[in-house]
């Protein structure tokens, strides 16, 4: 109760809140707009938190995540083009049923399934995350080095058909984390002699800008004359009794199935909105109206895409590993106020956590108010012509990459970024293994060595616990788990 | 598709073999004594593991790409063109950020590129690139205190 009283009298103050209205706003606005995702928005507002402190910052960033996974349905639905990548599932549905003049009823369903998603998911980041940090807090170097080679290890399994370009993709994030000072020798490595912007380590935060917004924009520059029309118009948007009994029966489970998947790093929302919809179709009583319309079809991935939001902050907040691309950036806002995410953050910055946690809450409910009162106000958001927002988004990624360090530097790394980025989207590399790189890398090496540091040099230090005998086997079963299943299902055939 | 899973590859290992190379220069476990490895060791078995991943890339492109996945990437085409011209006007752009300053370095930049998309007037185009530019000099400026006040014609 005292700590309640604290959060709201010390961190949840009404400016927060102002914050957060803005944050989910502009995710809305982020989410609604095609080719704009939560990332994207979310890298290029982060340099906005700079001037701000901790939780105002991070609850803004929060506001945009979930209001972004939400907005991504808006022009799926009306536009059949998802927003973000999240809602691609609900674009197959959604849209069919606008066409069908339901609309409202889509946005509607697909409101409610988001907010009852984004629920289930901070009611399990509430129960899990202290219970999580608690057991981190008896982790060592050797276990937090097994645990990032497992979030490393995921990267094969969310790099899609082509495991070894997502591999080839994470390696480069590491090797360039390993540019600068080395943390355990101070050694000097990869950098010329005297440049100290080399000397400091190059900073993810201009490459997570380059690499998600700004290759982003080039790519939109592809296709700048297009214009998308939306395609009805918005009737009936409160849901009647047995569409209520629909997205009630869905989208909590979804939700939930969701949080799990946001809680293995580097599966992001996307993942989370297909199994959402395959989940909606084995639960519902007619699968065969699937893809012509079905509202069951829109409650499952906004549900799911969702629930990722709060499953995803649970690793990154109890074991500083990051579930998605968004935490990833998080991860770099906290660092940005001197914190460190992980089980210490739950010591020592209780309040924080816990005004996190709440937040979420606030968030969601915001965005859910935001999407019954203004839906009508966010589509009118759709007809910004690319041709301004483009080199507007041009500004704030040159912007949001010199602010962290007033460093042109930054810029340069930012920009090199962006085209190494648009390169490798146009070679199918996906680039979200580079930022789990950026990020783990640094933490599996240092770990790596300060655990054999510890040893003297004696290897068995990473077989001693059974915490370490359980990352082992999760190392093992993310690598070999898919072949081996595939075989076994071989053999049955 | 192919080709540039080859030149991929090919890159890749280019600079894997000389980040081991390089690392290879630094100082080994045993000038530390205390039993942690040398910062050379690290990037090493990353780059081996990069090595690894970019044979299997060539390997799959040059003998187990189906002729369906060997899809053109159009590097050529009028989209991409148009890319690569933004990015050369990019690049002058942060060239002359510094020594221009912020807010005319800035209009001039955001002025063409919506001229060029938009083809609308050019008064109006200078009117949006104004505002984009001041919106954003004033946000960052004030609001959140970055210093983007430099160059010749800072204001």
């Amino acid at each position: 109760m005292a700590l309640l009283y604290e959060i709201f009298t010390t961190s949840l103050t009404p400016i927060v809140l102002l914050y957060m209205v803005g944050g989910v706003l502009s995710g809305i606005c982020i989410g609604a707009l095609p080719g704009l995702t939560a990332t994207m928005g979310v890298a290029l507002l982060l340099p906005m938190t700079f001037g701000m402190d901790a939780a105002q910052g991070i609850l803004m960033l929060l506001g945009i995540y979930c209001g972004a996974i939400y907005g991504g349905s808006i022009s799926a639905i009306l536009l059949h083009t998802p927003g973000t990548p999240a809602s691609a599932a609900t674009a197959i549905d959604g849209y069919a049923l606008a066409q069908k003049g339901e609309a409202g009823r889509a946005l509607c369903a697909s409101t409610l399934s988001s907010y009852m998603g984004g629920l289930v998911s901070v009611l399990c980041l509430w129960l899990i995350s202290p219970q999580l940090a608690k057991l981190a807090l008896k982790f060592s170097s050797a276990e937090f080095f097994l645990l990032a080679v497992f979030g490393l290890c995921i990267i094969g399994n969310i790099s899609g058909k082509d495991v070894e370009k997502g591999l080839i993709c994470g390696c480069l994030g590491v090797l360039v984390a390993t540019i600068g000072i080395d943390s355990v020798t101070s050694y000097i490595r990869f950098s010329p002699q005297g440049n100290y912007n080399f000397m400091g380590g190059i900073s993810y935060i201009p490459i997570m800008i380059g690499l998600f917004a700004m290759s982003q924009a080039f790519e939109s520059i592809e296709d700048i004359y297009s214009k998308d029309q939306v395609q009805a118009k918005i009737t009936k948007i409160l849901p009647n009794k047995e569409d209520l009994k629909t997205i009630l029966r869905i989208a909590p489970i979804t939700g939930l199935i969701g949080t799990f998947i946001g809680i293995i790093p580097g599966a992001g929302a996307d993942i989370g909105s297909f199994v959402g919809y395959n989940t909606a179709r084995s639960m519902s009583k007619h699968p065969e109206e699937f893809g012509k319309g079905s509202l069951e079809a829109v409650c499952g991935p906004e549900g799911g895409n969702n629930g990722v939001t709060g499953g995803a902050m649970i690793p990154m907040l109890t074991l500083g590993v990051p579930g998605d691309a968004v935490t990833a950036i998080m991860i770099g806002a906290l660092t940005i106020q001197g914190l460190t995410p992980g089980p210490m953050l739950f010591q020592q910055n209780k309040v924080l956590v816990y005004t996190i946690f709440i937040g979420m809450f606030i968030a969601n409910t915001l965005f859910a108010i935001f999407g019954f009162a203004g839906i009508r106000l966010f589509t009118k958001v759709l007809s910004v012509p690319k041709v301004i927002l483009t080199p507007a988004i041009f500004v704030l990624c040159v912007l949001g990459s010199y602010a962290m360090r007033n460093s042109t530097f930054d810029v340069w790394v930012m920009l090199i970024s962006g085209v190494v980025g648009y390169f490798m989207s146009k070679v199918k590399i996906p680039t979200s293994p580079a930022i789990l790189g950026l990020i783990l890398g640094p933490m599996a090496e240092k770990n790596f060595r300060t655990a054999l540091l510890k040893s003297s040099g004696d290897p068995s230090v990473f077989f001693r616990t059974t915490i370490c005998w359980f990352f082992l086997a999760m190392i093992f079963i993310s690598l070999f788990g898919g072949p081996i299943k595939d075989a076994v299902l071989r053999r049955k055939k | 598709m192919k080709k540039g899973n080859l030149i991929v590859g090919g890159l890749c290992v280019l600079l894997a073999v000389v980040v081991i190379g390089v690392s290879s220069t630094y100082p080994t476990s045993a000038a530390y004594g205390t039993g942690v490895p040398g910062p050379g060791l690290w990037p090493t078995v990353i780059s081996l593991l990069l090595l690894v991943c970019s044979g299997i890339l060539i390997f799959r492109a040059l003998f187990k790409m189906k002729p369906e996945e060997n899809v053109s990437l159009n590097l050529l085409s009028a989209g991409p063109c148009r890319v690569y011209l933004t990015i050369l006007i990019l690049l002058v752009y942060v060239l002359v950020l510094k020594p221009v300053g912020f807010i005319i370095s800035t209009t001039v930049m955001e002025f063409v590129f919506i001229q060029w998309f938009g083809k609308k007037k050019p008064y109006i185009t200078l009117l949006i690139s104004l505002a984009i530019t001041l919106v954003s000099y004033f946000a960052f400026k004030y609001l959140l205190n970055v210093p983007i006040d430099f160059g010749f014609f800072a204001i």
